[in-house]
C-alpha cells in the first residue's frame, strides 16, 4: 500500500502491554485517516455506553495520507474519544511536526486503551514502544512539557502531543497540545488525564513511500504557488482575526454572553489593532506554505511577556464576549488556555455564562474567593482582570473555578439544582460544547448545521456559514433548501477533516473552492499518493462516510433528535440591536429545518440510518449495530 | 448624484489607510462603477482585492449593502446612501 504502512499500533496502559493490527486496504478507501479514521478506530475500540473519564473510553489517533509527503497543508491529524463535554464523539484536528514523525515512524494510528496507575508519557520510537515515568511533568504547562521530553530523550526531533495541568486536574474543557497546536474543542485532555497519559513522543526516522512521486511532486508545487497568491492573502496577512469587524458589522460577534452581536469596542480587539500593536511574527504548522497564526505578545502593562498565538475564536470568546475591551488582557487569557491546556473558546463562553450569572445576582462577590483574591471579585462584564483569574482557576480548579472547570452545561445544571435558578437559559452550548464566534440568530443555515452537528457546536465540522455570509440564501429567514444546504456544507468540510487538509487551501486548486473546483484536483492527489483511482464522486463519498460513522457512534451512545438543539436564548431572546436585531431561530424554524436535513440524509424523521443507507456506504458492520 | 460610501475592512483597510471613502456615482451608475472608482483611487488594491483590470472583485471580497445583502451581480445599482461594505470573512481558527 503506498500513503499508509497498513498498520495501528494499540498501547495498553492498564497492562503496559502494545499489538500491532492490520488494516486491510478497503477499509482505508472507505474511512481514509484524520476525524473519519480516528472516529472508525473509536466505534471498534470503545466500551459502548462507558463514562468518558474512565478506562474504557480509548483515545484514537489518526494520520492522513498526505503526512510527510510533499502536499502543502497535509500535516494533520484526528483525534478522537467519547467527550467529557458531550458524552458523544469528541473528534479533533491538531497539525504540524507531531503526525509527520507519526507518519515516518511507520504508524497510520494509534489506539490507547485502559488507564496507567502512575503518570506516564509513552515514547514511539520508530517500532518500539517505551512506558516512561512522567512524575517529573506535572504541573508543567503544555510547551514546557515538549521542550522537557526533548532534553531528557537528549533528541530535538522527539515530537509530542502534551496536557497541560488543566488535563492533569481533569478539567472538562482540556486540550491536547503538539507544536504549539491544539486539539482543542470536546475535552481531550481530560480524557488523557483521567489515563495519567501526560504525553505521547514520537521519533520516527522512514521514509514515506508514494504511488507516483513525481505527479505528487508537480501538483503539490502548484498548488504551493497558487497558495502564496490572493486566494490566500486574508490568511496570510491579518489571519482568521480579520473576522472581528467583519462579524461585528453583521450584527452578530458575540458579545456578553451572546447578550449583543455588536460590541461598540471591536476596534479594539480587532485583526488590524492587533496587527499594528501586538503583532510580532506570522508562523506556519509543518508542511504548510500559508503561514496563518499571528504571534503576537504584550509589550506592557500588568500582562507584558504574555505571547501566544491569536485566532479569531479564542479571541471572540475570552474578548468581546466577556466584554473585554484590552487585547493584551485577551492575549494573556489565550496564553493561560494555550500553556494550561484548555480549549480558550469553550473556557471563555463558560466565564461569560459565569459573568451574566454575577451580574443577575445569583453569583455574588463571595463565591469569587480566591488565593490571589481572599475577599473575591467582582466579574463583571468587561472586567479584564476578572477574566484573567478565572482562566487560572479553571486550569487549577480553585475555588469557583473547580465548577467552571466542567464547562457551561454540567456548571449550570449544578447551580440550578443547588440554587433553584434557569441560569441554563443563559448557558450557550449545544450538547454540551460551547458555541462558536458567530451568532447564529443572524445565520439560519448555520444555525441548523450547529445543532446537528455530531459534536456540538463546532464552526469547523459545517460549513453552513458559508451560503448565509455569501448571500445565496437569506440568511434571516429560512426556506425548503436549509436542509440540503447543511447537509453539502458538512459533508464538504469532513472531506477536508478526513483527508485531513487545512481548509485554508480549498481555493489554490483552481481558484475555486466549491467542489467542482477542488475535488478534480483533490482525487490526482490521492491517486498520486496512492495508486488509487478516486475520481469526483468518491472524493465525495469521504465527507458522507465521515459524518456517518460520527453518527452512528452518537446513536450508539443513545443520541436522539432532541439531542440536536440550539441554545435557548438563540431561540427565545431576540438579537437587541444592529443589522441582525429582533431574530431568533424559532422552535418551528429549528424543528422544520431538522426535517429538511433529515430527509436530505437519507434518514428516518427521527434521525436514525436506515440499514440500507450504511450498507451502500461500505459500513455494513455498522448497519447490524444501529441500523433500522 | 446618489452618494455611497464603502467602508474598509481587513486587506482593504490596510491598503487605502481608511476605514471608509465616499464615492460619488453617475446618475444609474452601478457597484462595478464603484469598483473602478477603487481602482482608480487606490491602485493598490487591484491584485489582492480587485482583479486586474479593475472591473471586478477578487474573490472571496464581496461587497455587502448596509449588512443585509450580498450583491451578485455587479451591474446593478446601489442606492444613494447606501453603505457597502468591502468584506470577507473567514472561518477556522
Ligand atoms: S494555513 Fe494556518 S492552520 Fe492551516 S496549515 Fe497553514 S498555518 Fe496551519
Amino acid at each position: 500500500m503506498y500513503g499508509y504502512s497498513g498498520k495501528i499500533l494499540h498501547v495498553d496502559l492498564t497492562t503496559r502491554k502494545t499489538w500491532v493490527e492490520s488494516k486491510p486496504e478497503e477499509w482505508y478507501k472507505i474511512y481514509i485517516g484524520g476525524v473519519s479514521m480516528a472516529s472508525r478506530l473509536c466505534w471498534e475500540n470503545i466500551e459502548v455506553g462507558c463514562d468518558p473519564l474512565s478506562p474504557g473510553n480509548p483515545i484514537c489517533i489518526a494520520n492522513g495520507m498526505f503526512a510527510g509527503t510533499p502536499v502543502p497543508v497535509g500535516g494533520k491529524y484526528g483525534l478522537a474519544s467519547k467527550s467529557p463535554l458531550t458524552g458523544f464523539i469528541g473528534d479533533s484536528l491538531s497539525s504540524s511536526w507531531f503526525t509527520i514523525a507519526l507518519k515516518r515512524a511507520g504508524w497510520d494510528g494509534i489506539v490507547i486503551h485502559g488507564a496507567s496507575d502512575d503518570w506516564v508519557y509513552v515514547f514511539i520510537d520508530d517500532d518500539r514502544v517505551e512506558f516512561r515515568d512522567a512524575s517529573q511533568l506535572l504541573g508543567l504547562g503544555t510547551f514546557q512539557t515538549e521542550e522537557t521530553i526533548r532534553e531528557e530523550l537528549g533528541d530535538d526531533q522527539v515530537r509530542s502531543a502534551t496536557i497541560g495541568p488543566a488535563g492533569e486536574k481533569l478539567v472538562r474543557v482540556a486540550s491536547v497540545t503538539n507544536d504549539s497546536r491544539q486539539a482543542g474543542r470536546t475535552g481531550h485532555g481530560a480524557v488523557w488525564g483521567s489515563k495519567k497519559l501526560k504525553a505521547l513522543s514520537v521519533r520516527g526516522t522512514h521514509g514515506v513511500s508514494v504511488a507516483d512521486p513525481d505527479a505528487l511532486l508537480q501538483l503539490s508545487y502548484d498548488i504551493t504557488q497558487a497558495a502564496q497568491g490572493p486566494h490566500t492573502q486574508k490568511y496570510r496577512i491579518l489571519g482568521t482575526m480579520a473576522n472581528v469587524l467583519n462579524l461585528n458589522r453583521l450584527g452578530i460577534l458575540p458579545t456578553r454572553n451572546y447578550q449583543q452581536g455588536v460590541f461598540e469596542y471591536a476596534e479594539l480587539i480587532s485583526g488590524e489593532y492587533l496587527h499594528e500593536h501586538y503583532h510580532v511574527k506570522t508562523i506556519a504548522c509543518a508542511q504548510c506554505p500559508i503561514a496563518c497564526e499571528q504571534m503576537s505578545q504584550v509589550k506592557d502593562g500588568p500582562y507584558a511577556g504574555a505571547m501566544t498565538g491569536i485566532d479569531y475564536e479564542p479571541l471572540y470568546a475570552v474578548g468581546s464576549n466577556c466584554g473585554v475591551k484590552d487585547l493584551r488582557a485577551a492575549i494573556k487569557t489565550i496564553d493561560i488556555c494555550d500553556r494550561g491546556g484548555m480549549d480558550a473558546m469553550s473556557t471563555g463562553v463558560t466565564i461569560s455564562w459565569a459573568m451574566e450569572t454575577f451580574e443577575r445576582g445569583i453569583f455574588t462577590k463571595e463565591d469569587f474567593k480566591c488565593a490571589k483574591y481572599p475577599e473575591g471579585f467582582e466579574p463583571n462584564f468587561g472586567n479584564a482582570e476578572a477574566v484573567v483569574t478565572l482562566a487560572e482557576m479553571i486550569r487549577d480548579r480553585e475555588g469557583i473555578g473547580d465548577l467552571l472547570a466542567e464547562g457551561s452545561k454540567r456548571a449550570s445544571a449544578q447551580v440550578d439544582a443547588e440554587r433553584g435558578t434557569e441560569t441554563w437559559k443563559w448557558a450557550m452550548h449545544i450538547k454540551g460544547l460551547e458555541t462558536p464566534g458567530y451568532d447564529a440568530r443572524g445565520l439560519k443555515t448555520f444555525a441548523l448545521g450547529l445543532a446537528v452537528g455530531t459534536r456540538g457546536a463546532c464552526h469547523n465540522r459545517t460549513a453552513a456559514y458559508d451560503p448565509d455570509i455569501k448571500g445565496e440564501v437569506d440568511r434571516f429567514s429560512v426556506d425548503e433548501t436549509r436542509g440540503k444546504l447543511a447537509k453539502s456544507t458538512e459533508e464538504y468540510a469532513a472531506v477536508y477533516d478526513t483527508l485531513p487538509l487545512c481548509k485554508f487551501i480549498r481555493r489554490c486548486f483552481t481558484g475555486k473552492a466549491d467542489r467542482a473546483g477542488a475535488w478534480p484536483a483533490i482525487a490526482k492527489l490521492i491517486n498520486a499518493t496512492t495508486g488509487w483511482d478516486f475520481d469526483y464522486d468518491a472524493v465525495d463519498l469521504i465527507g458522507e462516510r465521515a459524518f456517518t460513522i460520527k453518527k452512528a457512534f452518537n446513536i450508539r451512545e443513545g443520541w436522539t433528535r432532541e439531542d440536536d438543539h440550539l441554545p435557548w436564548r438563540w431561540m427565545h431572546e431576540p438579537m437587541k440591536e444592529g443589522p441582525s436585531a429582533g431574530y431568533v431561530v424559532s422552535e418551528e424554524e429549528l424543528e422544520y429545518m431538522k426535517d429538511l436535513y433529515y430527509e436530505a440524509k437519507g434518514w428516518t424523521k427521527d434521525g436514525l440510518i436506515p440499514k440500507e443507507k450504511l450498507i451502500a456506504l461500505g459500513m455494513d458492520d455498522v448497519a447490524e449495530e444501529i441500523g433500522v | 448624484m446618489p452618494k455611497v460610501v464603502v467602508e474598509f475592512y481587513g486587506t482593504a483597510r490596510q491598503v487605502t489607510g481608511q476605514k471608509e471613502v465616499t464615492i460619488e456615482l453617475k446618475e444609474g451608475g452601478t457597484f462595478r462603477d464603484v469598483v473602478r472608482a477603487l481602482a482608480a483611487r487606490y491602485p493598490k488594491l487591484v491584485g489582492d482585492v480587485i482583479q486586474p483590470g479593475g472591473e471586478e472583485l477578487q474573490m472571496p471580497n464581496m461587497f455587502n449593502v448596509n449588512a443585509r445583502r450580498v450583491v451578485h451581480d455587479l451591474d446593478t445599482q446601489p442606492q444613494d446612501g447606501d453603505r457597502i461594505l468591502l468584506m470577507f470573512v473567514t472561518a477556522g481558527g
